[in-house]
C-alpha cells in the first residue's frame, strides 16, 4: 500500500495560550507545526484533542500518542485492547499529580499496515472520506447532544473514573484508490464549512498546497479552538 | 476593486483590476471560468496606503502604524497590547521585536533581534536576514502569535475603542499631541513613551489651535 501525508496542528487564534491537540504520523509525533510523509509503505496515523475544561488535556493526547508510538507493528493489529492499558496507565499516570488529574483527551485513528486496516475513534475528533464527489464523516461524536457544540463527551481517555468503551460495530470503510481520508480535531470544522473543505481536498494540488490551504483558512478566517488536521491520499497497492 | 462571490464555498475574492482576476478561488482552488460572476466595488479604496494596522488574532486589539519607520516591541511601538500577550506567563513578544519600514510605496517588515523570531505568512517566511515586503490583508507571526495586517487608505482621525494609535516621528505634516495619562504634557513631537510621566503609549493627537 502506498500513502501520502500531511498535516498540521496550530493552537489556533483564540484565546487558547496552548495546544493540548497532538498528531502521530508513522513514528513522528508533533504538538505544533506540520508535517509531509510522501509515499510511505504504511500509515498509522491518529489525532488526539486534549479535552478542554480539564486539567492538563494536553499532557492527556501526548501521553496517549506516544504509548501507541512505542507499539510495534504486530501489537498494532491487537491495538483495541492494548488501547484499554494506555488508558488504565493515563489515569495512574494523571492521578498522581493534583495538577494532572481528571485530564482527558479523544483519539481517532487508522492503522494499515500490509493487508491489515482498521480504524479507531473515541470521542469527538473526526474522520472524514473524500471518495470520487462524496465527501461524508465517517464517524459519529461521541458526545451527549451532536447539536451542541459545547456538549460533553460521553466517551474518551482518562477523566476521573474509567469510561472507555472503544466501539468496533461502527462502520468502517475499506480503501479504494484515490481515497482521501481528514483526520481533524473538532476545531477544523469549528472554523471552516464543509462547503470551504471539499473543493480544497478535491482539488488538483498536490497534498502538501491542500494541507497548507486549510491552515491558512482557519488562520485567517479565524479557529477559535486547537486545530489539527491530517489529510491521507492512498495511492493503491 | 473588483470582486468574485465563489459559488462552491461562498468566500469574497477581491482584486485591483480585470486583468488580475484569480483563475481560482484564493480560498477553495476552485476554477474560475469565463461564466463567473464578477463585480464592480466601489467602496474599496485604491493607490499608495498612508498606515497599517495590525490586528492581533488572540485579542483582537490592534496597533495603527501611520510613520515611515516604526520599532514593535514591548518596551517600543505597541508596548501596552504585546505586554498582554502571555504564554505561560512569560512574554512571547521581544522588548524590541521588529520594525516596519515605508520605503518606495512599499512597507517592509524587519526581526530586530527578537528571542522568538518574526515571521512572514502561514509558510513563516523568517524576516531575521532580509526585509520582507508586506502585502495588504496578510499574517505575521510575532514568535507564535498572529497578527492581521489591513492597509489603511485614510488618514485615522480618532482611535477606535481598544486600539493603540502609535504613530512614528516622521509621521506627515506637524500634529500636536497630549499625554492622556493626566499629566497633561503637550509637544509637537510624538513619544512613545511621554517624557513627563513615562507613561507607554499615552501620547494622543490634539486639534492644534
Amino acid at each position: 500500500m502506498k500513502f501520502n501525508i500531511c498535516g498540521f496542528t496550530h493552537k489556533g487564534t483564540g484565546a487558547y495560550t496552548s495546544n493540548e491537540d497532538n498528531i502521530l504520523v508513522n513514528g513522528s509525533q508533533i504538538n505544533e507545526g506540520d508535517l509531509v510523509l510522501n509515499s510511505q509503505d504504511s500509515c498509522i496515523c491518529f489525532v488526539s484533542d486534549g479535552v478542554g475544561g480539564n486539567n492538563a488535556g494536553g499532557f492527556a493526547s501526548s501521553f496517549v500518542l506516544s504509548k501507541i508510538r512505542e507499539l510495534a507493528p504486530e501489537q498494532l493489529k491487537d491495538l483495541n485492547n492494548i488501547l484499554y492499558k494506555v488508558n488504565e496507565d493515563l489515569l495512574a499516570a494523571s492521578d498522581k499529580e493534583a495538577g494532572k488529574r481528571g485530564c482527558a483527551c479523544t483519539l481517532s485513528g487508522m492503522v494499515a499496515i500490509g493487508d491489515f486496516v482498521d480504524f479507531f475513534h473515541v470521542g469527538d475528533s473526526e474522520i472524514w472520506l473524500l471518495r470520487n464527489d462524496m465527501f461524508i464523516k465517517v464517524t459519529k461524536d461521541e458526545v451527549l447532544d451532536e447539536d451542541d457544540i459545547r456538549s460533553p463527551l460521553t466517551n474518551y481517555f482518562g477523566g476521573i473514573q474509567n469510561k472507555l468503551k472503544i466501539k468496533t460495530d461502527w462502520v468502517k470503510p475499506e480503501l479504494i484508490m484515490n481515497d482521501v481520508f481528514l483526520f481533524c480535531s473538532d476545531g477544523l470544522f469549528k472554523s471552516l464549512s464543509v462547503k470551504l473543505v471539499k473543493p480544497i481536498l478535491s482539488s488538483t494540488k498536490n497534498i502538501q498546497e491542500k494541507v497548507m490551504k486549510l491552515q491558512e483558512n482557519c488562520l485567517t478566517l479565524g479557529a477559535e479552538d486547537n486545530v489539527t488536521a491530517v489529510v491521507i491520499e492512498f495511492a493503491g497497492y | 476593486m473588483f470582486q468574485i462571490i465563489c459559488p462552491t464555498c461562498l468566500n469574497r475574492n477581491s482584486f485591483e483590476t480585470v486583468e488580475k482576476k484569480p483563475a481560482e478561488c484564493f480560498f477553495c482552488f476552485t476554477k474560475f471560468d469565463d461564466a463567473v460572476k464578477m463585480e464592480e466595488t466601489a467602496d474599496e479604496k485604491k493607490g499608495t496606503p498612508c498606515g497599517l494596522k495590525l490586528v492581533c488574532q488572540q485579542n483582537s486589539e490592534s496597533i495603527i502604524i501611520t510613520g515611515n519607520s516604526c520599532i514593535l516591541g514591548r518596551e517600543n511601538t505597541g508596548a501596552q497590547l504585546f505586554s498582554k500577550i502571555l504564554i505561560n506567563g512569560n512574554p512571547v513578544i521581544s522588548r524590541k521585536q521588529c520594525s516596519i519600514n515605508f520605503v518606495d510605496g512599499n512597507y517592509y517588515l524587519k526581526d530586530e533581534g527578537s528571542r522568538n523570531g518574526t515571521f512572514y505568512g502561514v509558510s513563516k517566511i523568517d524576516c531575521s536576514v532580509n526585509s520582507q515586503i508586506i502585502e495588504d490583508n496578510s499574517i505575521i507571526f510575532l514568535g507564535k502569535e498572529a497578527f492581521w495586517i489591513q492597509f489603511l487608505y485614510d488618514e485615522p482621525k480618532v482611535s477606535e475603542a481598544g486600539q493603540t494609535d502609535a504613530k512614528a516621528e516622521e509621521s506627515g505634516p506637524p500634529h500636536k499631541y497630549r499625554c492622556n495619562e493626566g499629566c497633561g504634557f503637550e509637544s509637537e513631537t510624538y513619544y512613545d513613551i511621554c517624557p513627563k510621566c513615562m507613561t507607554s503609549n499615552s501620547m494622543v493627537e490634539i486639534h492644534k489651535d
